[in-house]
């Protein structure tokens, strides 16, 4: 079987980030694996070292700068890695991106997709749905168990006041949560390992896309600025005797802080 | 020239220092000021001083001076020996207040005396970018001053040293309320010898005896050296000679490419061997060596087991018996190739290999490494708590010792034979590339317990037999001064107690610190 995991490049979870005109500025700051997307990456691990004919590739679509991270999560133990890479990557919305990953799952083959829940870096979790939807595939999304039987998957996800049970064919697209396995840790051996592993990088013509369908162009949203978060007013003591004090209180809680 | 001269500079308007007064107010309200994470009980006081300058700091000692009052210097208070409980003393001077950053420029940062680690790091990586302090202690909102009163470490300083070899000057606020400033070599020791001019006192000379430190990092009272540094009295000197007010510290290039690395052992004496291999390799450029013993490693996989996969314990790899974490500064891919190939070997010397190790070269790889570590004072910290509800007496009791290179094997031996034979429950960690493994013991009972502070005292002795130290990070306070002796001579302890009375003759500043009476 041919296991493509499904990987985002992500800014370090340690990472300060700062706000520069609108953009998030990215000097100093270190990209990682989705944390989410590691779930999905032992599992198809898991699978593999259970016994049979199978191999686990890394797919991850990014800016060239994103080919550190394919490498990275190639270190937990992946066979082959794919990096789609185009400048115009940090300006696709969650339909661009899906487009692209699903022409590069079709150029590569795949019998069974992984990937995280979401990124956290923008939250949209709609990357593995949408993938499955352009290649007309069941899917499972925050699933947090998963079996594979006879060419059958079951998975659990929890929902309100209990568990689904989704049982469907392969192939298919399983979105990963917390809790659905322990993701490992890379040995230095795998690290190493990498160097000597298949690395494709496709570029947009590889799979047979144009500029016109990424980035801005092909995208139905568009982000128009990010904003740092507000600052933490500072505290203040309201000082004085007790009736003035509470009443002071209630007056800045409801005018002011508008909370009540 | 070897002449100490501090001066009285512009002092404060004493009334107009921020404070709290009231010593059941302050019991009652302010109660966590009066002691530190030593959990040592302490006595409540009249007040607390906020000094925000070094002008206050003078103000107040000026005034407590005149008064005959004592004071505790109270720092950020994540010191575990007991040094900034309010014990025996008037009023605590807490020097939280005195958070702010005087300066900096590409290679050095000034600090008020109360910045936190923390700030100071974050400081620095949004002002000085490529730059930081490479001291590490484990408690990010220690004080900087603490951190120079009590010569704090850290894991890195298996490469970069203590605080000590940081600090470029600092102003200290003597028991009279003068001023000292102080920058590194300016004032230098003629052999063993200082002359101190106190204002409005005759000039006194402090001549010390030669003696032979152990060859391992150490905050064991004071460090007197032949030809020191008059900056050298201070650091390290736990708040009993003065008030350090402003630290000017040195800083150097972050290194920007690092590997971390946990490997799995089978044994302790597989881990020992892999110390002594690591640290002997040329190709390897090692900035901390750090150990978890089978005793730990038992205590977190039982906890792992315990929490199930929501814990934040990592699943450990069952054939896991103890394990070591290094942390490796590298130039290049090529380089890394290098040292990735130098660890195989080392690691087949063991019958071991790459295949037993955790590695990454991010910060949230080396987070995810560190919570191991954070997670095992946090478990011990559990343990403990259930117990004392049976028995509220009950308290770990860890050791700080440290022994020269040579000298590992045997002390490990030691701990395990008395320990073992004791039937008290212990788990050892920490800083085994500088042959600093802190030994927690958990009684179970007050019996226990006894038997506990017996065998500390015994193993200190051992340690020092062995040349080491009773102190190696976290100084003496007052949970160790009864240990001074066995690692001084009484010639050594006279010195010591000699340069407190030039200082603070009425002993006013931490009355009950370090040297014992
Ligand atoms: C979880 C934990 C981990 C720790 N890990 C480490 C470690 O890895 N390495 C290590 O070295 N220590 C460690 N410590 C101990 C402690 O953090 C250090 O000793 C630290 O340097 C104390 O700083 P502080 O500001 O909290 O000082 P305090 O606890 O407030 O005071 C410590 C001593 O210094 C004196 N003092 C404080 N400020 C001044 C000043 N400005 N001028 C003169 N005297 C002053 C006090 O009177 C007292 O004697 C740890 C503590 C905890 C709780």
């Amino acid at each position: 079987m041919k296991i493509v995991c499904l990987v985002k490049e992500v800014p370090d979870s340690e990472a300060k980030i700062t706000v520069e005109n609108g953009k998030i500025k990215e000097t100093g700051v270190k990209f990682i694996v989705n944390p989410y997307d590691e779930y999905g990456i032992e599992e198809a691990l898991k699978i593999k070292e259970a016994g049979g004919e199978h191999q686990v590739f890394i797919l991850t679509f990014g800016t060239e700068r994103a080919k550190k991270v394919m490498e990275s999560a190639m270190a937990l133990g992946a066979d082959e890695g794919f990096l789609v890479a185009d400048g115009s990557a940090p300006d696709c919305d969650s339909h661009t991106t899906a487009k692209v990953l699903a022409a590069a799952l079709n150029k590569i083959g795949f019998d069974m997709i992984f990937c995280g829940k979401q990124a956290i870096d923008d939250d949209s979790s709609q990357v593995g749905v949408r993938v499955a939807e352009m290649l007309s595939l069941g899917h499972a999304s925050v699933v947090n168990k998963f079996e594979l039987t006879d060419g059958k998957v079951k998975v659990e996800r929890q929902i309100q006041g209990g568990q689904e049970v989704i049982e469907m064919p392969v192939p298919c697209v399983i979105t990963c949560q917390k809790g659905l396995n322990d993701p490992r840790y890379p040995s230095l051996k795998n690290i190493m390992a990498v160097k000597k592993k298949p690395r494709t990088v496709f570029t947009l013509d590889d799979i047979g896309l144009s500029a016109d369908d990424v980035g801005v162009n092909g995208s139905f949203v568009e982000v128009t600025k990010f904003e740092p978060p507000l600052e933490k007013a500072p505290g203040r003591v309201i000082e004085g005797e007790p009736e003035d004090t509470a009443k002071e209180l209630i007056r800045s809680l409801r005018e002011e802080a508008k909370v009540i | 020239m070897n002449l100490i001269k501090p001066d009285f500079t512009y002092c404060s308007d004493i009334k107009l220092i921020k404070r709290i007064e009231g010593s059941s107010r302050i019991l009652e309200e302010f109660p966590d000021y009066l002691v530190d994470e030593s959990r040592l009980s302490g006595n409540s006081v009249e007040t607390i001083f906020f000094p925000e300058t070094t002008s206050d700091v003078s103000a107040i000692m000026r005034d407590m001076h005149k008064r005959g009052l004592r004071g505790c210097v109270s720092g950020a208070r994540t010191g575990v020996v007991g040094g900034a409980v309010a014990m025996n003393v008037d009023c605590v001077i807490s020097l939280s207040g005195m958070n702010e950053i005087l300066g900096f420029d590409n290679k050095s940062i000034c600090a008020q005396c109360g910045v936190t680690l923390d700030e100071l790091d974050k400081h620095i990586s949004d002002n000085i970018p490529g730059m930081f302090y490479p001291v590490d202690p484990t408690e990010t909102t220690s004080s900087i001053g603490g951190n120079v009163a009590s010569n704090a470490s850290g894991a890195r300083t298996y490469y970069y040293g203590p605080t000590r070899n940081w600090v470029n000057a600092i102003t200290v606020v003597l028991a009279d309320g003068s001023v000292l400033d102080l920058k590194r070599g300016d004032v230098v020791a003629d052999g063993r010898r200082f002359r101190i001019e106190l204002p409005g006192q005759p000039e006194t000379t402090f001549e010390f005896p030669n003696h032979k430190y152990p060859k391992v990092k150490n905050t064991a009272g004071f460090i007197l050296a032949e030809n020191m540094d008059a900056i050298d009295l201070f650091v390290g000197s736990e708040g009993i000679l003065g008030i350090i007010t402003k630290v000017d510290l040195r800083l150097i290039k972050k290194p920007s490419n690092r590997l971390y690395t946990v490997i799995w052992a089978e044994s302790e004496k597989q881990s020992v061997d892999l110390v002594k291999a690591i640290r002997s390799s040329h190709i390897l450029n090692m900035l901390a060596i750090e150990y978890f013993s089978p005793e730990a490693i038992a205590v977190l996989k039982q906890r792992r087991m315990y929490e199930g996969s929501s814990s934040t314990v990592a699943k450990i790899p069952y054939d896991a018996i103890a394990a070591i974490f290094i942390d490796c500064v590298y130039k290049d891919d090529s380089e890394l190739s290098d040292i990735s190939a130098e660890l195989e070997i080392i690691l087949h010397a063991q019958k071991r290999s790459l295949d037993n190790t955790w590695s990454g070269m991010n910060d949230s790889d080396l987070k995810r490494m560190k919570q191991l570590r954070h997670a095992l004072p946090e478990t011990i910290n559990m343990i403990i708590t259930e117990r004392k509800k049976d028995n509220p007496n009950i308290h770990k009791l860890s050791t700080d010792f440290a022994v020269p290179d040579g000298m590992l094997e045997t002390m490990l031996e030691t701990y395990h034979k008395k320990l073992d034979k004791s039937g008290i429950e212990y788990v050892i960690f920490g800083h085994i590339g500088d042959n600093h493994l802190h030994v927690n013991m958990l009684p179970k009972t007050e019996k226990e317990l006894l038997l506990a502070h017996e065998l500390y005292v015994e193993l200190a002795k051992d340690a020092v037999r062995l040349g080491g130290t009773i102190a190696a990070e976290h100084g003496i306070g007052r949970f160790k001064r009864h240990l001074m002796p066995i690692q001084y001579p009484p010639e050594m302890l006279d010195a010591m107690l000699e340069l407190k009375n030039i200082f603070d003759p009425a002993g006013l500043l931490n009355p009950g610190v370090m040297l014992p009476d």
